[in-house]
């Protein structure tokens, strides 16, 4: 009896050593001589040290030559907080997808859900396995099927470290962060050669669908890496911020102090033209070091990001004067209000810094929907049940201080700098629709149009383009010392923890898109 | 469809050219010391240009703006251009030397009209 015990366990010993091999030790070499790292240690890298507890290790399609069936699964623990993981693994059978494979990410992603915490997926594979046929294409769908139902429910992350080419491409696309690594993450739905076959159009597979194209064009990808490291600590540092579920607050850390050499007096330039970066105010009002930014490099008119708050998450959303002066576009709209729901559906609440010029005129964004896009701000905020706090930096004009969370559209408290503008217009466009018949008749009689238009602007901005307009009417909450902000904020969101909304029950909304 | 590649004056073209269809070019002087070479453009192995073009990223009045001949580093102020109430400073990409500016202060800046030619170095 002993003796078959002691058997059938080296039998388990073999079978677990072979799979631990991947594709083999040749496939393995050759993945490390590109400088890429295996499926196994990329987990290995992503998670707490020696946490990962594998699923479905056994799984593998008739015949035996499929470790793991071209993915590994498992539960892990990410600063102490479990999570779910899978890794397509190139080694076998170039990661491709069959039915079992699809599968054994089902699975997991069922777990998750019984769970409630996040999952994280490592896409690296070749497409769907040609020889399963339509099989993969059900995979792919069951796949897309619960990436769906789990969205909004527990975090879910996509990480390219390969190909994803295809239907594939879709799932990062359904989940809420999207990380890609340079030179190594390819993400298109028809690659190079079937774009020159159709189109005549010759690119290389970087240019058509690489990390930063995806990063600083399609805006697919939040997070873009210089290598897979980097790519594995931005994961682990996202997760930091977030709640295990939608069921869950995110949990607080030890309150810091903001930085001491930085206030927001300093950055913020006294002449309503002058650019600065918006950042430089996010971190006078952040607990030191804690700004993490999400999109950095897509819509950049736009900053959206975390930060912890007297050590609780907060997100983040603020105009950037630095770049097509702060004015919404499509892009941006995009952007923040994508941003806004994630933080509403976990439970983070929203500070909003606004300076915004308005939306940017032009006949190709208007043409190419610039109206439906933007309204998918308005939208964002309406919807949103989170504590909402915006503050005024400096310009708040016309339909972008509606959107951009106005009291009028739902924020809880809006508090103004004392150089907020708020009014319908600037005072230059206001001036020339005001006055459009003395202007005329001083042009037509050879007055000094210019000073004209210069007194009456003046004039303007005196009387409209401040916060005590707003103010004077109960649209704003109360104009604050900028050096108070940070703790008028911080006491804002605590007023604001048991906040509770109560809407008519429906089965959902329609986002513009 | 072919795709070719043109470089008149240091400046590389890149058009699309249907199969079977014939080109005619209009240029008012030719100087050649070599023949027009049309390349077949081929993946990654890009000619690197020597000429980077900036346009303006939003359409306003140019409030200031870099002279030609003025040497550059990456990062510099090339243009101011005011829109949107606000003096947008646009930066260079790379160093190099101020070729061409194809404004003056006071100009309406479009899309379309680059701002300067860079010519790297």
């Amino acid at each position: 009896m002993y003796l078959r015990m002691k058997e059938k366990i080296t039998e388990l010993e073999n079978r677990r050593e072979k799979a631990l091999l991947c594709g083999g030790e040749a496939a393995v070499d050759k993945r490390h001589a590109k400088g890429l790292l295996t499926a196994r240690e990329r987990i290995a890298l992503l998670v707490d040290e020696g946490s990962f507890r594998e699923t479905d290790m056994f799984v593998h399609k008739d015949g035996d030559d499929a470790p793991g069936d071209g993915v590994i699964c498992g539960v892990a623990k990410i600063g102490g907080k479990n999570v779910c993981v899978f890794a397509q693994d190139f080694t076998v059978l170039g990661g491709s997808l069959g039915l079992r494979h699809a599968r054994k990410i089902t699975k997991i992603q069922d777990l998750a859900a019984k769970m409630r915490c996040p999952i994280i997926g490592i896409n690296d594979s070749g497409g769907a396995r040609i020889q399963d046929g339509v099989d993969s294409l059900c995979g792919y769908g069951e796949i897309f099927y619960r990436n769906t139902l789990l969205s909004g429910l527990v975090p879910q992350i996509s990480v390219v470290m390969g190909p994803c080419a295809g239907g594939a491409a879709y799932s990062p696309a359904l989940t809420d962060f999207v990380f890609m690594v340079d030179g190594i993450s390819k993400m298109f739905l028809t690659g190079p050669t079937v774009v020159e076959t159709v189109m005549g159009e010759t690119i290389s597979q970087e240019d058509l669908g690489g990390a930063k194209v995806h990063a600083e064009k399609a805006g697919t990808a939040h997070f873009f890496a210089e290598n897979e490291k980097e790519c594995l600590t931005q994961v682990r540092r996202l997760l930091d911020y977030l709640p295990q579920s939608a069921d869950v607050m995110p949990e607080s850390k030890k309150s810091v102090e903001s930085p001491k050499n930085m206030s927001i007096e300093s950055i913020l330039p006294s002449d309503g033209k002058e650019p600065y970066d918006v950042r430089g105010i996010v971190k006078c009002l952040a607990d030191e070091d804690s700004f993490f930014e999400v999109h950095e490099l897509f819509a950049p008119n736009i900053v959206c990001g975390f930060v912890r708050m007297d050590g609780a998450t907060v997100g983040i959303v603020a105009n950037q004067p630095n770049y097509l002066a702060g004015a919404l576009d499509a892009d941006a709209a995009d952007k923040a209000s994508r941003f806004i729901r994630f933080c509403d559906s976990f439970n983070i609440p929203l500070l909003t810094l606004m300076d915004v010029p308005g939306c940017l005129p032009g006949v190709e964004g208007e043409h190419s929907g610039a109206v439906r896009h933007g309204a998918k701000l308005f939208y964002a905020y309406a919807e949103a049940t989170i504590p909402m706090v915006t503050v005024v930096l400096r310009k708040a004009y016309g339909g972008g201080y509606v959107s951009l969370g106005s009291r009028h559209i739902g924020a809880d408290y809006v508090f103004c700098l004392p150089t907020a503008e708020i009014a319908v217009m600037g005072p230059e466009s206001a001036v020339s629709v005001l006055y459009h018949k003395e202007i005329k008749s001083i042009v037509e009689n050879g007055g000094d149009v210019e000073s004209f238009k210069k007194e009456k602007a003046e004039e303007y901005r005196r009387e409209y383009a401040n916060p005590y307009e707003a103010g004077a009417k109960g649209y704003i909450d109360d104009v604050v010392n900028p050096k108070d902000v940070r703790g008028r904020v911080i006491d804002a969101f605590a007023s604001l923890r048991g906040k509770k909304v109560d809407r008519p029950h429906k089965k959902h909304g329609l986002i513009p898109a | 469809m072919k795709q070719i590649e043109i470089e008149i004056d240091g400046i590389n073209y890149k058009t699309f050219v249907r199969d079977n269809v014939e080109i005619t070019l209009d240029v008012e002087t030719i100087t050649c010391d070599s023949p027009v070479e049309i390349a077949r453009k081929k993946n990654k192995k890009r000619s690197p240009m020597r000429r980077s073009e900036i346009f303006p990223p939003i359409a306003g009045k140019i409030v200031d703006l870099i002279p030609v001949g003025k040497k550059i580093k990456k990062g510099d102020v090339v243009a101011t251009i005011e829109a949107m109430k606000m003096y947008n400073r646009i930066f260079s990409p790379v160093s190099g030397i101020v070729k061409s500016v194809n404004y003056s202060v006071g100009d309406n800046a479009v899309r379309s009209t680059s701002l300067v030619i860079i010519e790297k170095n």
